[in-house]
């Protein structure tokens, strides 16, 4: 079993995931607490506009590293400083950064495909957000990185595509539809269009022509960003398979949330990540668990009786699955507020 | 509850074809997906669920293991159908525009995915073309219930169609996005479950959601449903009788969820009162949920507690 002290002492980037609505930003929250409190200078990225957990931490959560004031009586020798990643802004960077030319990153930043994908339609590009993680990590400033990843299902696309759009360049598509775009992007965009459309005619039954020429301009204004964003895909997937990168798996213990456990923590063995640990939030407290399972119970509470038999019916099933496994407390209110995240952070220093 | 007086509770959302069924992440949507997939089938209506998740979370509730891309079968009347952007894909051009043949030269798997992923709204368009095809181009159920995504994708995938239209490519994906728009926009056919639990928390993430999600969706909302809901306690008056860890629990479980019920109330019938018209049910806390479900849970399941009517008027 890993002492949670030291899994966060030997980590310098920490990624949560877990299906949605397991805890898993509260967690991201507890555990950079948590390595605050042994003195290390935490970088806390999160992607969940949890509007009353930025409330809870006392600052306006933005694209940029806000540093958290934490009161001094909670005895945290490091500090905490947290971004919500808004994807269009890091996207933007990322155009501002690669495209070759000013007059370029303008142009992509007017296309409607690149202000469609950018913005209001999240998807797949959002975890592009996640090349941020690279520059913190590589940032003097900061010991450790906990992301949160998103909610849903695409934290592990991410993982194993860091870069979408590289898959995408390397596709039979890539040959036969925007080959000719980039050809004719160089020698002026305008007079190959209506050849290549021929070639684009069985997927044009489908979109239509416009779409199709749109996100071959798209491409072609994209090239050098592209090229950008695959060395930077290549260097997150470095870093993501460094020793020193931990992997946390958030769940809580009922059979639906078992079941995306064992199955995100199968594809990360896929992908050759080791899942460090299992972290099972929202545990009935063990006193109650006990006092439920101790006797015969009130009438009235069958329906918590029913619960801490199921409770611990999942955890057995969980544990032949991870043997690393810390449970922490479900708590009477949400832990809405910093005093409830340090209980939280407590009750993770006592998990061996 | 007879399955009758069940079936008049819920007769506003019993009326439409298509229910989307949205909420808070791990608050139970899909065990209401499936407990009114099996109540419908159970009075002999054919039903499909229709999923969009890296797991088929619903085959498992019945027993079965988890399906991809196909349907399953869980139990007469019910079917089950966990769907991704490449099969639906594969689908839209092999069934619905009957080009196998093009479908299987010019796309492997690969490409699809590579072009999907890179072309912005596709998947999600093509999920709820999806939903339209089944419930009204190639209808084989009765209902089609969709156990939607968390709340926040929940609203992106509504404003699709309108950021698809606003980039005017014209076009058949325009036409085939305006006709997912138009069919949405159908009071008559589809409508919208919001399912929450009595948290402070989640209460709150839904007041903030719901009027937000009420001014960009197409798709109505019939109902919100309030999952988990604690059976009420009554202890002994005694002030003296400490209680036991799991009694005192138990206690404070009940009066937080009471107090979160409250605000709802309060929020939403009361002077702001935007969503009056919107019925509000509290469905009872299971404990844990077995599985399989037996026979008859979700006429069990959704027979409400009570109604959340206006503050001071619960019933």
């Amino acid at each position: 079993m890993i002492e949670s002290k030291d899994l966060i002492r030997n980590s310098k980037v920490i990624v949560m995931l877990g299906a949605g609505g397991v805890g898993k930003t509260t967690s991201a929250i507890v555990i950079a607490l948590a390595a605050a409190k042994l003195g290390k200078r935490v970088a806390l990225l999160s992607i969940d506009p949890a509007k009353r957990l930025a409330a809870a931490l006392g600052i306006p959560l933005s694209n940029d590293l806000a540093t958290l004031s934490i009161p001094q009586e909670y005895g945290i020798t490091g500090s905490v400083a947290a971004a919500m990643l808004d994807q269009k802004a890091v996207f933007d960077q990322m155009v501002d950064r690669h495209a070759p030319t000013r007059d370029a990153a303008i142009r992509i930043k007017a296309n409607s495909i690149y202000r469609a994908a950018s913005t209001n339609l999240g998807g797949p590009l959002e975890y592009m957000a996640l090349a941020k993680l690279q520059d913190l990590s590589a940032d003097a400033r900061y010991d450790l990185v906990v992301l949160d990843t998103p909610p849903d299902t695409h934290a592990l696309d991410f993982l194993a595509r860091p870069n979408v759009l590289d898959g995408f360049m390397e596709t039979k598509v890539m040959n036969w539809l925007v080959r000719p775009f980039l050809v004719a992007g160089r020698l002026g965009l305008g007079k190959l269009l209506s050849a290549s459309e021929r070639l684009m005619g069985g997927m044009a039954k489908v979109s239509g022509v416009e779409p199709l020429r749109l996100f071959a301009e798209f491409l072609v204004l994209m090239q050098d960003v592209i090229e950008g964003f695959h060395k930077s895909g290549e260097a997150t997937a470095e870093l993501l398979q460094r020793p020193s990168t931990r992997f946390i798996l958030v769940s809580i213990p009922t059979h639906t949330a078992r079941r995306s456990a064992e199955n995100i923590f199968k594809q990360l063995r896929e992908l050759s990540y080791k899942p460090e640990l299992l972290l099972v939030n929202r545990c009935l407290p063990e006193a109650v668990t006990a006092d439920l399972l101790s006797q015969e119970q009130d009438h009235q509470l069958a329906t918590y009786v029913l619960k801490a038999n199921g409770q611990r019916e999942v955890i057995e099933k969980l544990m032949s699955m991870a043997p690393n496994i810390w449970r922490l407390p479900e708590r009477e209110h949400d832990p809405g507020d910093l005093a409830g995240l340090m209980d939280l952070v407590a009750a993770l220093s006592h998990q061996k | 509850m007879d399955p009758s007086d069940l079936m008049h509770i819920y007769k506003d959302i019993f009326a439409k074809k298509l229910v989307l069924i949205t909420g808070k992440g791990g608050i139970g949507k899909s065990l209401i997906a499936a407990a009114l997939g099996q109540f419908l089938a159970e009075a002999g209506k054919n039903v499909l669920i229709v999923q969009n998740a890296s797991l088929d979370q619903i085959s498992p509730l019945f027993g079965l293991a988890p399906g991809y891309d196909e349907a399953v079968r869980v139990q007469p009347g019910l079917d089950v159908l966990n769907i991704d952007a490449i099969a639906n894909f594969r689908d839209y051009m092999v069934e619905h525009l009957g080009q196998k043949r093009l479908y299987k030269t010019v796309f492997s798997n690969r490409t699809v995915k590579g072009l999907i992923d890179a072309m912005p709204g596709w998947a999600d368009v093509m999920l709820l073309g999806r939903l339209l095809f089944e419930t009204e181009l190639r209808p084989r159920h009765d209902y089609v219930i969709f156990d939607g995504p968390a709340s926040g994708h929940f609203l992106n995938l509504m404003t699709t169609p309108d950021s698809v239209l606003s980039m005017s490519f014209g076009g058949p994906l325009a036409k085939e996005t305006q006709r997912v728009k138009d069919f949405l926009s159908d009071q008559a056919k589809c409508t919208m479950l919001y399912v929450g639990v009595p948290e402070e928390l989640v209460v709150s993430e839904c007041l903030d959601f719901l009027p937000r999600l009420l001014k960009v969706s197409p798709v109505s909302v019939g109902g919100v449903i309030m999952n988990r809901t604690p059976p009420p306690i009554r202890l002994g008056q005694n002030p003296d009788v400490q209680l036991k860890p799991a009694e005192r629990y138990a206690v404070r479980h009940s009066d937080a969820a009471e107090e979160a019920l409250a605000m709802l109330a309060a929020d939403l019938r009361g002077e702001k009162g935007t969503l009056d018209s919107i019925p509000m049910w509290a469905l009872a806390d299971f404990g844990f949920i077995k599985e399989p479900l037996p026979a008859g849970f979700g006429r069990q399941f959704l027979t409400p507690l009570r109604r959340i009517d206006r503050v001071g008027a619960s019933s």
